[in-house]
């Protein structure tokens, strides 16, 4: 793993708005061709197999989870718990999700955290790079079937869903990456031959007569994709009628589970040393060295504290009400003063592709720069 | 044997862009239901006030039609008001979701 630097694409801005990347410059600088990370094939051979790992642990702690009744530590609200349990024994069809890794081309990936809900990044991930690739290193290759395996999965998910079923794609109204990653993901979904539509969180509706979430239409909405938290959606006014479950979503309700930071303390009481994990806790006690302290639902690198010898460093932020867990600090590779992380994708069952992130600190934020890779 | 390559064979988009915003709903929007289009227009006075209320998306028409969308409000005797000729009325609730995400990025 190397960082390498690269000299910009004159039409960089332009070749990303084409690929539906309007967003290339939130915040300043996000997407960064200036620079890109270049990987052995054997360093992403042992990228993907660590993603798969990662993916099968998973699975075992969420069983684990349901059959222990462990939901109570995941803040997940009482009324809640049944209808995650049973998501999960009725083995809801899963999309997608991104391990964000700690690694830097020396000894093994490390787990910081998975994104197993409403992961982000992806059209930078899967079709900007791509695209980056084919112009800059079209004889090199990239770890980045991404478009590929989202087809494929939209096709597998579709083959669940009763015929004729319209999948409604929905976020908030207010994030222009928002809705850049649901546009990108309808749109895999209809070269997958479903029929979609798109709506606002804020304007589903809900019919009393129907007993149903409905469109602007007011026609029932069976099924629907959202990149909208799974534990705002508990909590809100609407919250509730999810429980009559005349709605099919995407990801499903286990999804809960290992989108929050409790999921990180279970997987290393259950696995206790594996070569991919963290040590976690609870409760710092048991860590006697550096640590990072996660809220369990904080998203985006919000509310983290890291406590290492000699100093400590905090994000704001306003998560942290429903608790914490305690992560043993693993160095983030770093080049040239920089941090990078690692989001590998996981489609279905498969790994699917990695995504650089960069920072000018430890701490992987909504800020973050996204720079390309390539491999040889 | 050659390695097989671990990226995408090809990228293609067919709906960049098609997403239009559009305005709020309201709190609780309210729409009668007709046995006929004759019905509707009774209540209504304009043809393109109605239309037909298929039951799904890509069903057929039920036969039934559909008046326009109007705020939601009890009528005198605290039922749910609806049009004279009406058979009946949807009423929906918007805004039940979405209260979280001005205070916090959806995506992770």
């Amino acid at each position: 793993m190397q960082r390498e630097p690269c000299t910009p694409r004159p039409d960089w801005q332009l070749r990303c708005e084409k690929a539906g990347f309007a967003y290339h410059s939130i915040g300043g600088t996000y997407w960064d061709e200036s620079a890109c990370y270049s990987f052995t094939a054997e360093e992403v051979d042992l990228l993907e197999s660590a993603t798969d790992e990662l993916h099968g642990l998973c699975l075992e702690a969420c069983d684990y989870i349901v059959q222990r009744g462990r939901l109570h530590d995941f803040a997940i609200p009482e009324a809640f718990w049944g209808y995650v349990a049973e998501s999960w024994r009725a083995e809801e069809p899963t999309l997608f999700g991104r391990f964000d890794l700690a690694w830097n081309g020396h000894g093994d990936p490390k787990l910081l955290e998975y994104n197993a809900d409403t992961p982000t990044a992806l059209v930078e991930a899967s079709v900007a790079q791509w695209f980056w690739l084919q112009d800059v290193f079209p004889a090199h290759d990239q770890f980045n079937s991404l478009h590929e395996r989202l087809i494929a999965r939209w096709g597998e998910l579709g083959e669940t869903l009763p015929e004729a079923t319209v999948v409604y794609f929905a976020c908030a109204r207010d994030s222009e990456e928002d809705l850049g990653n649901v546009q990108y993901l309808r749109d895999t979904a209809t070269q997958a031959g479903l029929v979609t539509q798109h709506i606002f969180v804020e304007d589903i509706g809900w019919s009393e007569e129907e007993g149903a979430f409905v469109d602007l239409g007011n026609l029932p909405i069976e099924a629907a994709f959202k990149l909208y938290p799974w534990e705002w959606l508990a909590r809100e006014s609407f919250g509730p009628h999810i429980l009559n479950r005349s709605c099919r979503w995407i990801e499903p309700a286990w999804k809960m589970l290992l989108s929050n930071k409790a999921i990180l303390a279970v997987l290393w009481e259950l696995f206790p040393g594996h070569a991919n994990l963290l040590p976690c806790y609870f409760d710092a006690g048991p860590l006697s060295g550096d640590y990072v302290r996660k809220p369990l639902l904080s998203r985006e690198g919000a509310n983290v504290s890291l406590r290492r010898r000699g100093g400590a460093m905090m994000t704001g932020g306003s998560y942290g009400a429903e608790g914490y867990v305690y992560q043993a600090l693993a160095p983030l590779a770093e080049f040239a003063e920089k941090y990078a992380v690692i989001g590998s994708w996981i489609v279905g069952d498969t790994p699917a592709g990695i995504g650089v992130r960069e920072d000018d600190t430890p701490i992987t934020s909504n800020t973050s720069r996204f720079l390309p890779h390539y491999f040889k | 044997m050659p390695r097989p390559r671990k990226s995408s064979l090809r990228v293609s988009l067919v709906l960049v862009g098609a997403v239009t915003l559009v305005g709020c709903g309201e709190e609780a929007e309210q729409r009668d239901l007709y046995a006929s289009l004759e019905d509707c227009q009774k209540d209504w006075g304009r043809p393109e006030a109605c239309e037909p209320a298929p039951r799904a998306a890509g069903t057929s028409h039920t036969g039934m039609w559909y008046g326009p969308h109007y705020a939601a409000g009890p009528a005198a005797d605290g039922t749910t008001a609806r049009g004279r000729h009406a058979v009946g009325s949807t009423r929906v609730t918007r805004g039940g979701f979405g209260s979280s995400s001005g205070l916090h990025s959806s995506g992770s």
